[in-house]
């Protein structure tokens, strides 16, 4: 069973998305800015330790992206790349929140 | 005295379960690890523990050293003395293995720690697992120890380990569990027959310990995987009662009856549809048999060319197909050609698709 990544189990990856869900939209005030040329959505996130930048493609061609620590670290091998910021703005939108799915695959 | 109200938002504490999965591990113990401590790994034979000490030491970006402890001298160990005449001392020389643990971070792998060991063999594990050195050569200070072994009730040939040394591991056991097992039989190219056939049955066809020579475990699936890779053959059974034993090849070669009613093709090139509410396709060994083929068959047998990618999203429509398969069928997917899911992700249909999926699990964020 050779992969690199580390892995968790559905389970844990549920429990971690129910706290990091219920974490962002109870605290944090989430921004859209007003799309540039590249056609990608970009959110303010502030209410945490500093303020991050979400990036979504709306056309789901590219992951998501935010500019936190753990999106950068820990969140790319535990979460796809879904920190609790990604996920906080993915639930706030209705067009974009199809883009989850990943985190249940 | 009033009582601290709990936090509502805070996750409740996990529950200890008598064993874990393979991916509830690999935090867990890589957590145990980061704090220095040394962990022994428990499991039935053919679970897996060396590959997730591979996986571990790669996730955390260590050199893997593994050292089968039943089939090494204890001198193999600890090295030998040779003679310093001059100073009349004996210096000892370490094996190879010793000097890269002492020289950078590594992740020391005693596997087979109670397969037979002598209480020689014993001793220098304890070094190992207690002082982090063998003789006078002390690790480096990232090095980390893990060692794995069978369970008693395995008839593995098992050697008590001393109280001692048990008290210096933090412990773990790995169970078999079927859905890690098929998302990492669908990144490492399972024949996709054995991932129906599992996907079915369980945990109860991936494992079970029959006291015969072969017998069925996820590593002997894996060997009836390559010998099935080798085509199909009139001895076929068996070759794979030789590696899962007489009794799962007579039933897994009745499931490939069902699984090759499945025209994945038709499906996906030609847009057929499939009512699982049919009495004929609502059975499990079917629906199983439809999910594993279909992904087998985008994935591994053709270029899905972009005019039959809806075909795949109208097969995740098929009327009475249960969500928990669609997740299945999506799974299998990504662990086994991702690029294939980013060009689904670009139709509208299938983004419709996910959003469906995504708030079957509302209660999880409302």
């Amino acid at each position: 069973m050779g992969d690199k990544k580390v892995r968790v189990s559905l389970w844990a990856r549920d429990q971690r998305f129910l706290r990091a869900a219920q974490q962002v939209l109870a605290k944090y005030a989430i921004r859209r800015r007003v799309p540039g040329p590249d056609r990608l959505e970009r959110f303010d996130v502030t209410g945490g330790q500093a303020p991050y930048v979400v990036t979504i493609d709306p056309d789901w061609g590219e992951d998501p992206t935010c500019t936190c620590p753990d999106a950068q670290q820990m969140g790319k091998e535990l979460n796809a790349g879904y920190c609790k910021h990604v996920i906080g703005v993915l639930l706030s939108n209705d067009a974009l929140r199809c883009q989850l799915l990943e985190l249940f695959l | 005295m009033v009582k601290a109200k709990k936090d509502a938002t805070q996750p409740a504490e996990a529950a200890i379960p008598e064993g874990y999965t393979y991916e509830e591990l690999c935090p867990l113990i890589g957590t145990t690890l980061g704090a220095g401590l040394s962990v022994l790994l428990r499991g039935h034979p053919g679970v897996g523990k060396s590959t997730l000490a591979r996986e571990l030491a790669g996730g955390l970006g260590l050199e893997m050293i593994d050292i089968r402890l039943a089939q090494r001298d204890p001198a193999d160990l600890c090295g030998v003395y040779f003679p310093d005449r001059e100073r009349k001392v004996l210096d000892l020389f370490p094996p190879e293995w010793v000097r890269r643990a002492c020289e950078r971070p590594c992740f020391v792998f005693l596997d087979e720690i109670n397969a037979a060991v002598t209480k020689l063999h014993q001793a220098v594990a304890y070094q190992i697992v207690l002082e982090h050195r063998v003789g006078q050569f002390p690790f480096h200070e990232r090095t980390v120890v893990m060692a794995a072994g069978n369970l008693e009730e395995d008839n593995a040939i098992v050697t008590a380990l001393s109280s001692a040394l048990c008290n210096r591991f933090a412990h773990y056991i790995l169970r078999v569990d079927r859905a890690t097992w098929l998302e990492w039989g669908a990144r490492e190219g399972i024949d996709p027959s054995i991932l129906a056939y599992i996907g079915r049955f369980g945990e109860e066809a991936l494992f079970k310990n029959t006291g015969d020579l072969a017998f069925p475990t996820p590593r002997s699936w894996h060997m009836a995987s390559r010998v099935l890779a080798r085509g199909e053959r009139h001895d076929g059974k068996r070759l794979v009662a030789a590696c899962v034993g007489v009794e799962a090849s007579e039933r897994f070669f009745d499931y490939l009856r069902i699984y090759h009613q499945v025209d994945a093709a038709g499906i996906v090139r030609r847009g057929e549809t499939v009512d699982f509410r049919k009495p004929a396709h609502a059975d499990p060994s079917f629906v199983y048999a439809a999910i594993f083929a279909v992904a087998a068959y985008v994935v591994n047998e053709v270029e899905v060319a972009d005019v039959h990618l809806p075909n795949v999203v109208k097969f995740l429509r098929s009327p009475g197909l249960d969500p928990e398969f669609k997740f299945l069928f999506l799974r299998q997917v990504r662990r086994g050609k991702e690029e294939l899911h980013r060009r689904l992700r670009q139709l509208p249909a299938y983004r419709t698709l996910a959003l469906e999926l995504v708030d079957l699990r509302k209660e999880l964020y409302q």
